[in-house]
């Protein structure tokens, strides 16, 4: 690759040391095989599994170039990992993933020749077009997911098929601009982020995946994320 | 841009003022019985439709929802 483009994969982590010598793995085989420029951050928020011993392992395998390694004392939430992230980012462009797997990287170079393909200024994962899809899921969860993202394409008309996904790729500016304008939390922050970029008149290009729910760790998916979502949806409703 | 709310509380504002027009007989339209008929209940048709094809979209959606086998 002649270009200079360098993607920072931002790895926000809470107790997922058994994920994070694989994803990490991962990462490195299709950055290699795809012949980009590189890093990934991991930003542990202090996980009581010792997440950070397993990091710095690793960044002793792979290296401090590749691996870079930004803890917080404590868990402070997503949005604010992010922030904390780009910061330190020394990419001009900067892909957001979950640690646990459900995201696999295999999907990265799809993304980022997406992102060359129409120099759009957002590439956001979709499990809802093309070949996009979710493994193992019952027909309840399957409804569910549907029906949500029926009711948020019919309130929102957000221009992006998954709004609640969060494996997206984004210029560097343009993330860091929609970070500092996002209130929300949890789901309804990835949801938030692509609204605002529709509001700001960003691009955004979509690329199909295929979602796995975590093996490791707990998940955390319950009555109160619906709640949380449904007043998310009717602020953004009613505000954007 | 006005916020989606806006939107919607215009668009059905803008219904119901058209409807309230015909049932309160305010136009100058002679219409039969089944017209009459249909008018007075078109707010309840139209929810009613809406409904159905969401839920028949919706559940297209979920029989074509895609099964990925989990690859490493
Ligand atoms: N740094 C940091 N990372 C977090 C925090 N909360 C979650 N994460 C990480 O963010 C990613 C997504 O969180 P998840 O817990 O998987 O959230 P989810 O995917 O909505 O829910 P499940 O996978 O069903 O549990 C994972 O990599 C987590 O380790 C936090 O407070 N701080
Ligand atoms: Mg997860």
């Amino acid at each position: 690759m002649a270009d200079r483009d360098k993607y920072s994969v931002l790895l926000p982590t809470y107790n997922e040391r058994e994920n994070l010598p694989i994803i990490i793995w991962l990462l490195v085989k299709y950055f290699n095989e795809s012949g980009y420029d590189y890093e990934i951050i991991v930003i542990d928020d202090g996980s009581p599994d010792k997440t950070l011993d397993v990091a710095k392992q690793l960044q002793k395998i792979y290296g401090s170039e590749k691996i870079v390694l930004r803890p917080r004392e404590k868990k402070l939430g997503l949005g604010t990992a992010y922030i904390h992230g780009i910061k330190h980012a020394t990419g001009n462009f900067i892909i957001i993933m979950d640690a646990d797997l459900s995201h696999h990287p295999k999907f990265i170079p799809e993304f980022i020749q997406k992102q060359k393909e129409g120099n759009f200024d957002v590439v956001s994962g979709t499990r809802y077009i093309g070949d996009g899809g979710v493994a193992g899921w019952d027909f309840r969860r399957k409804l569910v997911s549907r029906g949500a993202n029926y009711i948020t394409q019919i309130l929102l008309r957000p221009g992006a098929s998954d709004l609640t996904g969060s494996f997206r790729l984004y210029k560097k500016e343009v993330l860091q601009k929609l970070v500092n304008s996002c209130i929300s939390k949890g789901y309804v922050f990835q949801m938030e982020m692509i609204i605002r970029a529709r509001q700001f008149g960003y691009t955004i290009g979509e690329v199909p995946i295929s979602f796995v729910d975590r093996v490791y760790g707990e998940s955390k998916l319950g009555g109160s994320e619906i709640i949380q979502f449904l007043k998310g949806l009717l602020y953004l409703f009613a505000t954007t | 841009m006005i916020p989606k709310l806006f939107q919607w509380l215009l668009g059905a504002g803008l219904f119901i003022a058209v409807w309230l027009a015909f049932v309160l007989e305010k136009v100058d339209i002679q219409l039969t019985e089944i017209q009459r008929t249909l008018v007075l209940i078109s707010p309840l048709l139209a929810v009613g439709i809406f409904g159905l094809v969401s839920a028949v979209i919706v559940l297209y959606r979920v029989s074509t929802f895609n099964d990925c086998k989990e690859a490493g």
